[in-house]
């Protein structure tokens, strides 16, 4: 299982994932990712796993890694990292290049860093070939692992390199293990082979994938497949990957009903009363912990996966995710509440049917309020209580309760409007508007955090950037905040609509789509059958109260979008004395779009792109 | 009398050395004692509150400590000289969520020892905790490095850090450094900077002066018990440092103390530092230049091939670095290929290649000299503090009927074409005579405006029904075209178009890329030359009787900043490297029918920091737009910032987002809803 905890806003990948992201950043992202392969990579695992005489059983692989040069450009690449999560020891590392064993000094290793983790336990091994490979040629490296717990049997990815000669998994294992294979493949299916005639080992092989194009608004570049490894005893797992035993494994090593001393049963005791709901003292205990533990992660002795005990993290002032979660719950537990601790991942997970601990890179709070799910984030600093940062909203959440864990999609919180700006002002002095803005969720957030940590031109080019960045040709400066709410933000500027509005002798113009919210490159998407994903939602309002002398409107409207989950309105209506409303509404309720909801989706966009040339026009009076 | 001998040979080798003892320790508070200062934080906040902290107290001693001689000498100076660092720290943490100020980190090599440390908070409540050693996280890697971390608990604002360690390095395993360039501003501000050197008595040092007749203000006493010097800086209510745009670099603007060890002796071990360029730069001479191979005619062969053609010296020189740029390849600086293998091999190490350019134009018969270039990263150039350091680029000098050429044979950038941080900086200058030790101090030329300008030609046709079809024209020159060969280095076909999709200056329409050409993507003396081809669907607006055209991004990159700047606070002077000039040549073609109603009228302006201009010409079913901005080199005070701004700010007067045209006669159109 992934570090439980969540640096704003930097994502970090799981430590498995780290592997590939270390291998994917050297050949994926860089520009050897291309129509015409540049190099031939292939990749050897082959694991193997013993019984002890106890009936657990150990786990050892031995990753052989080999790359061949086709091009010119690809030969500067000559050296290669890879990670060593704490559960998993590298030792054995050794390369050939030329017929010739590197040497020693060509191998080293250092403590990870990462902007995320203070202190962890996990290392980057670097492997250093010389700086004259030859297009033509060949490297070779490889390590052995040696894993603490038959748990951690890793997730597998097969990459999206250039050219993939082989992928090949090799499973040794007991005569009386069955090893099964759940394959998740990120666009088509690709034919592999399982070759089970050896009673003593499963083989699992994928050969000659060429190269996929990546794709924009697509969450599975860099990788063709996902497999989950099934191990099986007398039909009973023994890789915990259902959710009963992985609940069972979890529990073995974190206490799910964290005990409550006097120092708990004394910190928020003043501020509870009696006649106060359960939500009520969440909300306390949520705002207590988000606001006053600072976000510090040691990941040391195995506390990438179980939290500390919620005294250390009371004691101390600091915590990562599970540990802020891990307090919650025991502070929850104390007035009666039952908390539960909920694993997800940032990033869109890959269907796999079983559970893994790498999958997940953060964890939440459950409380079951009258049988439905409400989820909260105590590391989440500037999201309020039942609110949440929106890579939380659809992502799939493991619950770890005790009798009944299970997968849940995270339902949108009540979602009122982002944004909401009312401007008044007049067409006969467009510079010089005043503005009324309304932040809400993800930018209440960030306006917070503004708020607390910048002032002056700092702030105000903060604001100007989180706000003006949805709209378009409208200037908004010299904030003052007029407003504070536990879910919003209120704040007062002056508003210059002398670029939006487009004026001739006869008439004025007032564009029927302000928004910023569609960007064209999605439209890249209409010929593939694969899902789409926007790493957002919008909800947006803008109303305009304007004075128009001399100008005449009828009432006139655009509507885009077929249902209530994404659509656009504008709608002008003429006022008495020469004023006219204009209304603008923007709603994108979903992330994930495949089949016909992505088709309609598209159709969305693209409408609302055409849209951008679409007036609303006023007349000037002949009197 | 035996005994007296051994007795007398004892005194003789002990009595007889020359020691420097250490002076200075790191006393560490005990713990639990309370604060005594008196800390107005109330006071210090409304100060400071726009930093994340303020130090109260930063403290560095270095010290150099061992024998000059003893009998015993021959062995080096294994064990018998150690250096060690001491810092303090104090400072007020006004933001909890600042991990490298409410954390302790130190990362120390293999045999460097942390000798003594403590950390200690002091909460608002005036509650004190200490920690020492035993407290410290650590964490080794292959090297042996280690990396000692510590989390302070309950840290809040308001809450006090004072840090104090000492690290002791010995000469066997960490040979000492003998040139310091420390910082003395710093990201949040200080309210008193401490900075001591202790080293040797009979050691020389010596220090740079930061601007032309201003040294860092140091003291200077001596130990005489300990056979040490001791230099002292402090200084109080230090600003701190910040980035902002159009400034100056670090050190040309912030305080810091760069010195030298320019003589010492440590037993076996002597150093004597050189005393002028000549003696410096006759390193240099040794080192990276004569390095044709031995009896080997290589280079000679090679030059004359290049040249066989050229007649003139200004074409040998062209010829033969532009051979050098396009066919050799940088490898690391520790690579010590000799120059024949440099041009078999078509690698080398920048200094040697620079080293080959020099054998070879000297070949050619051209009068060409070795430069080191200093850099205006460097900050002031002090030439009575003979060092490397203050030259860290090497490049060619070359004479040529009176003309001076200052060129980089590694870099691939035309002749003539000078890095910003160069342009008329100092430059010292060597030949390869190993009789002549005599150098020349140049002045590297400022670049002429025609390198630094970018001219953007865009023809837009906008048909009856409203698409618009575009040929854009990117010509871009040095540090705008090397970085965009340096961007297309390597790209195949497919990597080159989502480039180009990139440069595309329209990002608000529905724009498809038809075709684009890159031309001189190699031929880097010539100007780059990128041509786009795409239409636009959705800018133009065809009403009854008025066409609408937003313009999107056509005319509001001449703009420079496209965010607010700081007027008021701005703590950095101006300072605008070199002269920029941008021009953009637009034709808009539009049917005869129409006519552009939108009042255009030409703009000039011009102020110290340059001038902005644009012209507008309207002919039937034409508008011809010039826009030029102009940013020339300056240096001015902060106050003037404002000026700047009018400018490069965000709201230029070139900016025009829409254009009305009227329609003559009817003809078809976009119904709106």
């Amino acid at each position: 299982m992934t570090s439980f905890r969540r640096c704003f806003p930097v994502i970090r990948p799981a430590p498995l994932q780290l592997f590939f992201y270390s291998l994917f950043c050297l050949l994926l992202c860089s520009p050897l990712f291309a129509d015409q392969a540049d190099v031939s990579y292939s990749r050897i695992i082959t694991f193997e796993v013993k019984e002890n005489r106890d009936g657990s059983y150990r786990l050892t692989s031995t990753v052989a890694v080999k790359q061949s040069y086709l091009s010119e450009r690809s030969t500067k690449e000559n050296f290669f990292r890879f990670s060593e999560p704490f559960f998993a020891k590298v030792t054995k590392v050794s390369g050939k290049f030329r017929n010739k064993k590197l040497k020693r000094r060509d191998h080293y290793s250092e403590n990870a860093e990462h902007p995320d983790v203070f202190i962890s336990d996990a290392k980057i091994h670097t492997v250093m070939f010389p700086d004259d490979i030859r297009q033509g040629e060949t490297i070779y490296y490889q390590y052995k692992q040696e894993f603490s717990d038959i748990a951690f049997f890793p997730v597998l990815h097969v990459p999206d390199i250039d050219e993939l000669q082989e992928f090949r998994v090799t499973i040794k294992h007991p005569k009386n293990i069955r090893v099964d294979f759940d394959v998740f493949f990120t666009r088509d299916s690709i034919p592999y082979q399982i070759d089970r005639s050896r009673a003593k080992e499963t083989v699992l092989i994928f050969r000659k994938i060429p190269a996929q194009k990546e794709l924009p608004y697509f969450p599975f570049n860099g990788s063709h497949a996902s497999i989950l490894t099934t191990l099986m005893k007398n039909g009973q797992p023994v890789t915990p990957t259902t959710p009963p035993k992985f609940l069972e494994w979890y529990a073995g090593k974190v206490n799910l009903k964290p005990a409550v001393n006097e120092e708990l049963l004394q910190l928020l005791s003043e501020r509870f009363t009696a006649d106060q709901s359960e939500k009520e003292k969440l909300r306390i205990i949520h705002d207590y912990v988000r606001k006053n533990i600072r976000y510090i992660a040691d990941e040391r002795e195995g506390h990438a996966y179980s939290p500390r005990s919620p005294e250390f993290t009371l004691n101390n002032g600091y915590g990562d995710c599970k540990d802020r979660v891990y307090l919650v719950s025991a502070l929850a537990a104390e007035q009666g509440i039952e908390v539960k601790m909920a694993l997800v991942s940032t990033k869109p997970l890959p269907g796999l049917r079983g559970v893994h601990a790498t999958l997940f890179n953060h964890v939440i709070c459950m409380y079951e309020d009258s049988g439905k799910p409400l989820f909260f984030d105590p590391t989440a600093r500037y999201y309020e209580f039942g609110n949440l940062p929106e890579y939380l909203v659809g992502a799939k959440t493991f619950i770890l309760e005790p009798g009944n864990p299970r997968w849940i999609s995270i339902e949108a919180p009540n979602h009122r409007p982002s944004l909401e700006i009312d401007i008044t002002g007049s067409l006969d002095s467009p510079k010089s508007g005043a503005a009324k803005i309304v932040l809400r969720n993800g930018l209440f957030s960030d306006a917070l955090r503004a708020k607390e940590k910048l002032s002056g031109v700092r702030l105000e080019n903060a604001l100007i950037a989180l706000i003006t960045s949805n709209i378009h040709k409208i200037s908004l400066e010299h904030f003052s905040f007029t407003g504070e709410s536990d879910t919003s933000l209120t704040l007062s500027a002056q508003a210059d609509i002398s670029k939006f509005i487009i004026s001739s002798s006869a008439k004025t113009y007032i564009p029927q789509t302000p928004f910023l919210t569609v960007d064209s490159d999605i439209l890249e998407r209409e010929n593939d059958p694969y899902p789409l994903y926007i790493p957002y939602r919008r909800a947006l309002i803008l109303r305009m109260d304007l004075a128009a002398p001399g100008l005449k409107a009828g009432a006139q409207q655009l509507r885009i979008g077929e249902d209530q989950s994404n659509f656009f309105a504008s709608e002008i209506t003429p006022q008495d004395r020469n004023r006219v409303e204009i209304l603008y509404q923007f709603m994108q309720n979903f992330k994930f779009f495949s089949g016909d909801a992505k088709g309609r989706f598209l159709n969305f966009c693209k409408q609302y792109l055409q849209s951008k040339k679409k007036m609303f026009v006023l007349t000037r009076s002949k009197s | 009398m035996r005994k007296m001998f051994m007795v007398g040979l004892l005194v003789l080798i002990f009595a007889g050395c020359t020691t420097s003892k250490r002076s200075v320790f790191l006393t560490v508070p005990p713990a639990g004692s309370a604060e005594q200062e008196q800390i107005d934080l109330a006071a210090l906040e409304e100060k400071y509150q726009k930093y994340d902290g303020v130090y109260l107290l930063l403290e560095n001693t270095y010290e150099h400590v061992g024998n000059k001689e003893n009998l015993l000498q021959g062995y080096g100076v294994a064990g018998s000289w150690n250096y060690y660092h001491i810092r303090k720290e104090k400072y007020v943490l006004f933001n909890p969520d600042n991990q490298r100020l409410s954390t302790f980190r130190i990362r120390l090599g293999k045999y460097d020892v942390l000798e003594n440390i403590y950390l200690r908070i002091t909460y608002p409540d005036g509650q004190v905790k200490q920690y020492g050693r035993a407290d410290l996280t650590l964490k080794t890697d292959s090297y042996g490095s280690k990396d000692f971390t510590f989390i302070y608990p309950n840290v809040r604002k308001g809450v006090i850090i004072e840090e104090g360690f000492s690290v002791t390095y010995t000469a066997l395993n960490h040979f000492p450094p003998l040139e310091y360039d420390i910082p003395l501003q710093f990201p949040i501000p200080c309210e008193k900077v401490s900075l001591s050197f202790a080293y040797p008595d009979w050691w020389k040092i010596k220090a740079k002066k930061i601007a032309e007749k201003d040294t860092i203000p140091y003291r200077v006493r001596r130990e005489k018990e300990n056979r040490k010097i001791i230099i002292t800086y402090e200084a109080e209510y230090v600003p701190a440092i910040q980035r902002e745009p159009y400034s100056p670099f670090f050190k040309e603007v912030a305080d810091y103390f760069e010195f030298m060890i320019t003589q010492l002796q440590m037993l076996s071990f002597k150093f004597k530092r050189a005393r002028t360029w000549a003696d410096l730069m006759d390193g240099l001479r040794k080192e990276h230049m004569n390095k044709d191979g031995f009896l080997s005619t290589h280079v000679k062969k090679t030059t004359e091939e290049i040249i066989e053609s050229k007649t003139t010296l200004a074409d040998r020189l062209d010829t033969i670095i532009t051979y050098l740029q396009e066919n050799i390849e940088v490898s690391d600086p520790w690579d010590r290929r000799n120059f024949k293998a440099i041009l078999k091999d078509k690698k080398g190490s920048l200094i040697r290649i620079n080293g080959l350019a020099h054998s070879m134009l000297t070949k050619a018969g051209i009068d060409a000299q070795y430069l080191l270039v200093h850099s205006a990263k460097n900050g002031y150039f002090d030439k009575d503090y003979v060092n490397s350091s203050q030259f860290d680029v090497p490049a060619i000098g070359a004479i040529i009927d009176g003309e001076r050429y200052v060129v980089f044979p590694y870099l691939k950038i035309p002749l003539g074409f000078i890095p910003e941080y160069l342009q008329g900086q100092p430059a010292v200058g060597i030949t390869d005579k190993k009789t002549s030790k005599a150098v020349e101090f140049w002045e590297v030329p400022k670049v002429s405006r025609r390198h630094n300008t970018v001219d953007e030609y865009y023809d837009l046709t906008i048909d009856e029904d409203g698409l618009i079809t575009v040929k854009e024209e990117k010509v871009l020159r040095g540090s705008d075209a090397f970085s965009v060969r340096e961007k297309l280095a390597d790209l195949n076909d497919e990597e080159i178009e989502d480039l180009m999709e990139e440069l595309l200056t329209y990002t608000d329409g529905e724009v498809k890329l038809s075709a684009y050409e890159v031309v001189n993507r190699e031929a880097f003396k010539k100007p780059l030359s990128i041509t786009l081809e795409y239409s636009i669907d959705n800018l133009v607006s065809v009403l009854p009787d008025e066409v609408i055209f937003q313009t999107g991004g056509l005319f509001s990159p001449i703009s420079g900043v496209k965010f607010k700047l700081d007027t008021e606070e701005r703590q950095n002077p101006i300072k605008i490297y070199y002269d920029e000039l941008f021009n953009k040549h637009i034709i808009i073609r539009f049917p005869a029918g129409r006519q552009i109603s939108t009042p255009l009228s030409d703009v000039q302006f011009e102020n110290i920091f340059g001038s902005i201009r644009g012209t507008y010409q309207v002919e039937s079913g034409l508008l011809k737009v010039e826009q030029e901005r102009l940013l020339k080199r300056s240096s001015e005070p902060k106050e003037k910032i404002g000026e700047l701004l009018e400018i490069t700010g965000a709201h230029s007067q070139l900016a025009i987002p829409s254009f009305v045209f009227q329609v003559k006669e009817i003809g078809a159109v976009d119904e709106q809803d």
